[in-house]
């Protein structure tokens, strides 16, 4: 789970998003934005702060 | 998982990584101003807006498909279109016969209100190039499926990558960068987070990139199926001669065959997209979802009467909805931007992992070298 744990939830959110805007207009465009946002908030953060989290 | 188990997922993550990274840099070099051509369509093409006078009611698709004919004396309209965003815009596309390739495509856009031809768009723009050298650089349908054969040792490439991942993380914290202990752990850390950030990205992005490959056997599979079968009592009969029906009641018989939804394409007889007698009323939905699958409705081009309409098949279905999760067109700019983002990611990861292949190299021959110098012949594994 350590290892597999964060890996599993960026990817399972990631398709939600893929599939979110595909679904809908409007809030489920929105979603898509923030699951698919994340994903790159996280590399971003990881590469260049990392002492900023646990 | 034993080293030899291990050693086979390298192999197979080297290769298939070795033999499509080269071609897959260019799909994302090339994809990224592809994600934003309508932005950039207009900026280069300085769209013309249909100005509609106050009041003003649609012209009759046959006065304005008479209007479209005149521009290209020498051609025949074959496909008509709706421009998505803007339903003023009506776009012709003509060539010398039905059946003729893409190429030989002549395009006017009519405004739907004043009849007034509002451009001639071709098709040799640079985003056209860039687009032809992204799906089949140049080399036509071979090109095409190279791509799709590339598309799929990049997805193998994927899948042995996270089990290698695995392996390498086991010990370590997610999202660990190793910045300053050496170049090449640095850069391996950083393929590794992004690779594994944008696994599903990649994987979507890389298998509906291999679907779209597939387009024209997608067709050529519908065409001798579905499309054979909606037309079975026509099989026999001699070719369509004389003046088409109606437009615009193929397009109120279509309507009424398929309510709550909007004519997207028609396609004249004769073409790939329909039979040698119908013309094909290329109905959508009005949602999110099914405004991306199309449904033909077959309208006899000589009495003007429905002849047929389905909904298309699983495989049509899957094509149309790997368009958009390829394109990254279906969610606003928004989305647009994060698929340059996904697509910038990716880069990084196919020439880290580029770096790596020469770093493992190097430093395999020095070891190497170091070995024979001393004449100590170990095997490593």
């Amino acid at each position: 789970m350590k290892l597999w744990g964060k890996p599993l939830l960026i990817a399972l959110l990631s398709l939600a998003g893929l599939i979110a805007a595909l679904v809908g207009d409007g809030a489920w465009d929105a979603f898509s934005w923030v699951a698919l946002a994340l994903p790159v908030i996280i590399i971003i953060r990881r590469y260049y702060f990392p002492r900023n989290q646990g | 998982m034993n080293i030899r188990t291990a050693k086979r997922w390298f192999l197979w993550h080297k290769w298939t990584s070795l033999i499509c990274t080269i071609f897959m840099l260019m799909l994302c070099i090339t994809g990224l101003p592809l994600i934003f051509h309508e932005e950039l369509d207009r900026l280069l093409e300085k769209q013309v807006v249909a100005e509609v006078p106050e009041g003003a009611r649609k012209m009759s698709l046959d006065s304005l498909a008479i209007l479209a004919g005149k521009q290209y004396p020498a051609e025949k309209i074959r496909y008509i279109f709706w421009d998505n965003d803007d339903k003023s815009k009506v776009i012709f596309d003509l060539a010398a016969k039905p059946d003729a390739p893409p190429e030989g495509s002549r395009y006017a856009t009519l405004n739907a209100y004043t009849g007034a031809v509002l451009g001639k768009p071709t098709t040799d723009g640079i985003m056209d190039i860039i687009l032809k050298i992204h799906m089949n650089m140049f080399l036509g349908i071979g090109g095409k499926l190279f791509l799709g054969l590339m598309g799929i040792l990049f997805v193998i490439a994927i899948v042995s990558g996270v089990v290698l991942y695995g392996r390498i993380m086991k010990k370590y914290d997610f999202g660990m960068v190793r910045k300053y202990k050496s170049n090449r752990l640095k850069w391996l850390d950083t393929h590794n987070l992004i690779g594994i950030v944008t696994l599903t990205w990649a994987s979507v992005v890389g298998l509906t990139g291999v679907i779209n490959t597939l387009s024209d056997v997608i067709v050529a599979l519908w065409q001798q199926g579905q499309l054979k079968e909606m037309v079975a009592p026509y099989a026999n009969q001699q070719p369509l001669t004389g003046t088409l029906s109606s437009l615009d009641s193929a397009m109120a018989t279509a309507r009424k065959a398929a309510p709550h939804m909007e004519p997207g394409i028609v396609t004249y007889p004769g073409t790939m997209f329909s039979s040698k007698h119908h013309y094909a009323v290329f109905m959508r939905g009005n949602t999110a979802l099914t405004s991306r699958l199309l449904m033909p409705a077959l309208i006899d081009a000589k009495t003007g009467t429905l002849t047929d309409a389905r909904t298309m098949p699983w495989y049509v279905n899957t094509l149309f909805l790997s368009e958009p999760l390829h394109f990254g067109d279906y969610g606003g700019m928004p989305l647009k931007i994060i698929w340059a983002l996904f697509d910038l990611g990716t880069i990084i990861v196919l020439i880290t992992g580029l770096y790596l292949w020469f770093a493992r190299r190097r430093a395999a021959s020095q070891q190497w070298s170091r070995l024979t110098e001393k004449a100590v012949y170990e095997d490593e594994e």
